[in-house]
């Protein structure tokens, strides 16, 4: 595969990274001393959060953008005529409003 | 004498005097406010203050100290940047608004006493919603209102709180506070502006319905004046450690989710503010420094952000992801403008984020909480995957949209704010020394620029772009909406109509079915009393004709409706008497 500039400069800068990292000599105290930890922090944080939030949380949260119209409508409040909402055309998420005045 | 005006106050006169100003000069004079605040705020010094005799209090209304300081500065600058971004607009309520918003936010930062801060905290409420509602549509209604209320309880926790801690100490003063119920319920107050989870949904339903340039207002203030309020009233405070762990977290994985550009800003505030209140909970000098300069740094670079989609936004008249795309042709400007910050609050090195964000990571580490170490950087791979990344590529990138898009020009004054804006970023990223000798406690024991430190940042941000890069498909933002804890009072809303509304509608309903009815009967019955009379007697005489409806019937039914309510009247003074 030919690869454009832009990705090219992407994949030095990546080796750059991984190379000043290994060049550096420090104790290990804690787990983030080790040389590549933010190379490998960047990778599997960034696939953990987004099996996270896609994976898990989106199946259960969606919904869709009309979700709230229903309970924000205009309330029935006579209670005698079966609520004959205006098919809203434009308008998402019609807001609660009272009788008129 | 001059350092001796409140600079609060200064916007306040504005708000009130530039309706006086001319149409055509209106939005230039807006800008004179903050300036004379900046102004005014250069010839503060620490220790100063005004007191102010209030029945038998002292209020405080300037107290000048390091802290104080540094947040008055910011709200000054971010209102004059925010003046400058708003040139172009054409709406006196917005401008009042606006002018009496961040007034009464630089009036609750200097204030020394909690009626003060009070005051201050509840016009901010008010004036706030009015940017939200300014916008015109019925969501904005809806939201403004929402907003309103949410605040409202906020507001009534901390007024409560403020009584019962007067009446337990005798003190009207606000510092630090001890503990007991009074602090928790203050605690609870700041906690609703400070977007504390679950406390938080108010920010992602009213920031994304606001007005282009009232949102620039909305996201520098509210949120920062209760990290500001948090970092003196409860430093040290365990709890804020967790609660901020808990907001970075939950805020960034909205911010993966949502599909509205300003969804996804606004869920990341509450994850930013999630590093500040963590950091305020540890309550060290470090810190607490850290969650300053991260606050100052952040209205700085999150107000840009919401600068360019707003940007965007009022360009297209599109907020959401799914129906935008391949504006880089169209919006090239805004693009670079918006990486800028986007890198920024990544905390990407030369840029303001870098100087601010690793002190309250490294006064985790130097606390020895390792745990929240890794899990704010984890959040902040989060930071840049959502708002560095999947915002600006599947604005201005990620293939076409649906319906093609027209971008309408972006005026000039917007650019300049923007720009004013950026050179601030680089500014503070190359020469952090001006926060730092700012800081409370002194200069922070922190080196931003070691080669360590610089690996980090790039090693942490290009491999969450590579991974980015290799599921961009799978991050696509979907048009959807998220549901989040305003579910439970957005649609509770309809069940307490039917309790408690319908019931009373209906009853008041029937009486007032009930009396007209009534009122017929005996006006009919009222044409011919002697008829009616007989009739009840067993003896009906000659039948009289009932009238057509006439001009003389309606004056009948009146004045026999009259008659009633006179007797009624009448009946409910002698009962009262009589009881």
């Amino acid at each position: 595969m030919r690869l454009n500039i832009w990705q090219l400069l992407f994949g030095f800068a990546l080796l750059g990274s991984l190379v000043l990292g290994l060049m550096q000599r420090k104790e290990w105290v804690y787990l983030w001393d080790f040389p590549l930890f933010f190379a490998l922090t960047g990778l599997l944080g960034c696939l953990f959060l987004s099996w996270v939030a896609k994976g898990l949380v989106s199946p259960l949260l969606d919904r869709p953008e009309d979700f709230y119209d229903a309970s924000e409508k205009d309330p029935d409040w006579s209670g005698e005529s079966p609520a004959v909402a205006p098919p809203s055309s434009t308008s998402r998420g019609r807001t609660r409003v009272g009788k008129e005045g | 004498m001059l350092g001796l005006i409140p600079p609060g106050l200064i916007l306040i006169v504005g708000a009130i005097l530039i309706p006086l100003v001319p149409a055509r000069a209106r939005s230039w004079a807006f800008l004179v406010f903050p300036a004379l605040a900046v102004a005014v705020l250069a010839n503060l010094q620490p220790g100063e203050h005004l007191g102010w005799g209030f029945a038998t209090y002292e209020l405080q209304l300037l107290r000048v100290d390091a802290l104080s300081l540094v947040f008055g500065w910011v709200f000054a600058l971010a209102t004059l940047v925010a003046g400058i971004y708003a040139l172009h607009l054409r709406d006196t309520g917005q401008q009042v608004a606006a002018l009496l918003y961040a007034g009464s936010t630089l009036g609750a930062t200097f204030a020394g006493d909690l009626f003060t801060l009070i005051f201050f905290w509840e016009i901010m409420a008010f004036a706030s919603a009015y940017l939200i509602w300014a916008r015109g549509t019925k969501e904005a209604y809806g939201s403004a209102m929402r907003y309103l209320f949410v605040h409202l309880f906020g507001g009534s926790l901390l007024l409560g709180g403020a009584l019962w801690h007067i009446a337990d100490t005798g003190s009207i003063a606000f510092d630090a506070f001890e503990g007991g119920f009074a602090s928790w319920l203050i605690l609870g107050g700041f906690a609703v502006n400070a977007a504390v989870v679950p406390l938080h949904a108010w920010i992602a339903d009213a920031y994304p319905r606001a007005t282009v340039t009232g949102t620039i207002f909305m996201s520098a203030l509210t949120t920062k004046l209760a990290v500001y309020t948090l970092a003196r009233g409860f430093a040290g405070w365990d709890i804020l450690i967790w609660a901020g762990c808990l907001m970075a977290v939950y805020g960034v994985i909205y911010a993966i989710l949502c599909n509205d550009i300003r969804r996804v800003l606004s869920y990341h505030i509450v994850s930013q503010l999630g590093f500040m209140v963590a950091a305020i909970g540890i309550g060290s000098t470090l810190a607490i420094q850290g969650a300053v300069a991260l606050a100052i740094t952040n209205i700085l670079y999150k107000g840009l952000l919401f600068m360019a989609a707003g940007a965007v936004i009022y360009s297209t008249g599109e907020s959401r992801m799914s129906q935008l795309g391949g504006l880089y042709r169209q919006l090239p400007a805004v693009f670079w403008i918006y990486v800028v910050a986007g890198l920024a609050i990544a905390s990407a090195p030369f840029l303001a984020g870098f100087i601010s964000k690793p002190i309250t990571i490294y006064a985790a580490e130097y606390a020895g909480l390792l745990g929240v170490v890794l899990l704010l950087h984890l959040v902040s791979v989060g930071t840049f995957l959502s708002v560095g990344l999947k915002v600006p590529y599947f604005t201005w990138f990620g293939g076409e949209p649906k319906k093609p898009i027209q971008a309408a020009p972006v005026p000039t004054n917007m650019y300049v704010a923007m720009w004013v804006a950026v050179g601030l970023n680089v500014l503070l990223g190359v020469w952090p020394d001006p926060l730092y000798n700012m800081l409370p406690g002194g200069v922070p024991d922190y080196e931003p620029y070691t080669v360590a430190s610089l690996t980090k940042g790039f090693q942490l941000l290009l491999f969450t772009a590579l991974v980015f890069f290799a599921i961009t498909n799978y991050l696509k933002p979907k048009q959807k909406i998220q549901l989040d804890t305003d579910w439970f009072y957005r649609t509770s809303a309809q069940l307490a109509w039917r309790t408690a509304v319908v019931p009373v509608e209906r009853f008041f309903k029937w009486c007032e079915d009930f009396t007209w009815d009534a009122t017929r009967k005996i006006a009919r019955k009222g044409f011919d009393p002697v008829a009616w009379t007989r009739s009840i007697l067993g003896r009906p005489g000659p039948e009289v004709g009932i009238p057509g409806e006439t001009a003389s019937t309606t004056l009948r039914v009146s004045m026999t409706v009259m008659m009633v309510f006179l007797l009624a009247t009448i009946a409910a003074v002698m009962l009262i008497i009589v009881i």
